[in-house]
């Protein structure tokens, strides 16, 4: 008789349990906003698109839905180890090498000052106007490598930064 | 406790990046200089350790200086009157001096004290307390030439005016004749000999983290270095020479030698003339860290330390080092961290409060060089801190690119319908 008792004490408090978890679990919904925000703060923010995705937000939004995390050249191995931190999966080799932190110069003989690379750099870091000299700041340069395309001179070279 | 003195290195190597900044050069390449002269400005000036001919280094980072071997000097005379001079005057010729802390940091002492006139101390403490077991340079120097260190704390007394003054002692010290000054017994094991610790036992309490002594009105001055500031009053010379203890690292410890040495001997020559042909660390065998063979012993140096101890072997999480920790944190885990480079997480376990006092390294019974490891994380942390500040940089250009963009997209739309609803109807409206 005890034992009918006990049972159906655990059963109903197992059924109560059970069910409360399946209505906050439907309430407090987590807040997918924040880990998207999180991963693209491991991201370089060079917005090169070299993983595929045309910037890093959409990038960090693929890595949210579960894309592979080891397709950031730029970020280098320790955004890899960050990610792989920061979701609990396990840390990859870098699927293309990483080159080391670049810094674009232009070559002043062979610029046209065509303008066509102002407009190309994500983070505005090339400052000139049509007709007058381009040239790169060091400061605000990514090491992206948008710009190189755009030229019609190819007078962009990507040299290693030092650290 | 008797000081020897080796031969006159044939090179010496001086440092010109140092302070995190660069001294500037006053004498050119192949000029003739005597012991004393000055050789660069900026903020600690480098005085020539001997005569010789100076070359200018390839980067002008390293000033070389060829000895003659005759050791000529610069004639120097002492300050006059020093003893009734003005604190910023006392404090201008301890820079002009070149004179930095010796107790093993080397921070520029004007510097020091125009900070503690500035805030105002109330506790002098002479700390003659040796910074790491093994190492007895102070000692020596105090009872070797105590008239300069009495004319030193004299000079700080005047400077900073305090209330009490406290000679600073080890436990098994032998007395030193202090003038009847109030001694301060320092507490029993390592790292008794650092300021940290002299300051919480002088003043009853433990230091916040972040706090400095100079913020609770405790200035602490290293013996040698008070000893630098009586001989640059008393006898006009500038610090190009110290005593450094050489302590052996081995099976069986065996007592320090301490060599009177001067700024700037070249490391490779040291070695040679102490018959160690391995790595030497720069520091005691608790703090050293390697020394470059091509370079110079710095002028602050207290200590050098002959290495032999064997390979390390893997952790076994004994947490021996966690408990040595003088700062309470978990070095176990913070070696784990640093191992896997787990950056992150290494940061929120506290690698930043690490003060890099070498004592979890002797009793750890793998032999696993944990400050090196700590130092080299430490770096890497930095680096990685420096990225990170960059990308934030670039993520905030590039958002305010895209609001440019808009801006100039919307203007451009609006332009558009203002010259569609202006324009005339062609010919060939319908007129719809």
């Amino acid at each position: 008789m005890s034992i009918a008792v006990a049972a159906g004490v655990m059963t109903a408090l197992g059924a109560t349990l059970g069910a409360l978890l399946g209505v906050s679990r439907r309430r407090l919904e987590g807040d997918d906003d924040a880990l998207v925000e999180a991963v693209d703060h491991c991201l370089p923010q060079t917005q090169c698109a070299q993983c595929g995705y045309p910037g890093c937000r959409p990038y960090a939004e693929a890595i949210a839905a579960g894309e592979a995390i080891n397709l950031c050249p730029p970020g280098g191995p320790d955004t890899v180890q960050s990610l792989s931190e920061l979701l609990g999966r396990p840390a990859v080799a870098l699927a293309e090498p990483a080159a080391g932190p670049q810094l674009a110069l232009i070559d002043e003989q062979r610029c046209i000052g065509c303008a066509l690379c102002l407009d190309a750099c994500p983070v505005d870091a090339i400052v000139g106007a049509p007709g007058y000299l381009h040239t790169v700041l060091p400061g605000h340069c990514t090491g992206c490598e948008l710009c190189l395309p755009p030229c019609p001179v190819d007078c962009i070279a990507l040299t290693p930064r030092a650290a | 406790m008797s000081i020897d003195r080796l031969a006159l290195a044939p090179v010496y190597r001086l440092r010109l990046s140092a302070y995190g900044t660069r001294l500037c050069p006053v004498v050119g390449d192949s000029e003739r200089v005597l012991r004393h002269q000055l050789l660069a400005r900026g903020r600690v000036p480098l005085h020539a350790p001997t005569s010789g001919r100076v070359r200018h280094g390839r980067c002008g980072t390293m000033l070389h200086l060829d000895a003659d071997g005759a050791d000529a000097a610069l004639p120097c005379s002492p300050l006059a009157d020093w003893r009734s001079l003005a604190p910023e005057e006392l404090i201008e010729a301890i820079g002009a001096a070149g004179i930095v802390g010796l107790g093993g940091a080397g921070f520029p002492a004007a510097e020091k004290l125009r900070a503690g006139c500035r805030r105002g101390m109330e506790v002098l403490i002479v700390n003659a307390v040796e910074c790491e077991p093994g190492v007895s340079a102070d000692t020596a120097l105090a009872a070797d030439d105590p008239d300069a260190v009495r004319a030193g704390i004299d000079a700080l007394r005047r400077i900073l005016a305090p209330e009490r003054t406290l000679f600073a002692v080890a436990p098994d010290a032998s007395p030193f004749d202090h003038d009847a000054m109030e001694v301060l017994v320092a507490p029993e094991g390592y790292p008794a000999g650092f300021e940290r610790t002299l300051a919480e036992a002088a003043a009853g309490r433990r230091l916040a983290r972040g706090e400095y002594p100079t913020d609770i009105g405790v200035y602490c001055q290293n013996v040698s270095t008070c000893h630098a500031i009586g001989a640059a009053l008393e006898r006009g010379t500038p610090l190009v020479e110290r005593v450094v203890s050489v302590v052996r690292v081995v099976r069986a410890a065996a007592p320090a030698r301490n060599l009177r040495l001067r700024a700037g001997h070249a490391v490779d020559d040291l070695c040679r003339q102490l018959g160690h042909h391995g790595p030497l660390r720069a520091g005691g065998p608790l703090t050293g860290a390697p020394l470059d063979a091509g370079g110079g012993i710095d002028k602050h140096l207290h200590a050098v330390t002959i290495d032999e101890t064997t390979e390390a072997l893997p952790c076994i999480r004994c947490g021996a080092c966690a408990e040595a920790c003088p700062e309470s944190l978990r070095a176990e885990t913070l070696y784990r961290l640093a191992r896997a480079e787990h950056y992150d997480e290494l940061e929120a376990a506290g690698l930043a409060d690490c003060i890099e006092c070498g004592a979890c390294v002797p009793v750890c019974p793998s032999r696993i060089p944990l400050l090196d490891v700590f130092r080299g994380a430490k770096a890497a942390v930095n680096a990685r801190t420096a990225r990170r500040a960059d990308a934030e940089r670039a993520a905030r250009r590039f958002a305010a690119r895209r609001t440019r963009l808009d801006r100039r997209d919307a203007r451009h739309t609006a332009r558009v319908r203002m010259r569609k609803s202006r324009a005339p109807r062609s010919w060939l409206d319908d007129g719809s």
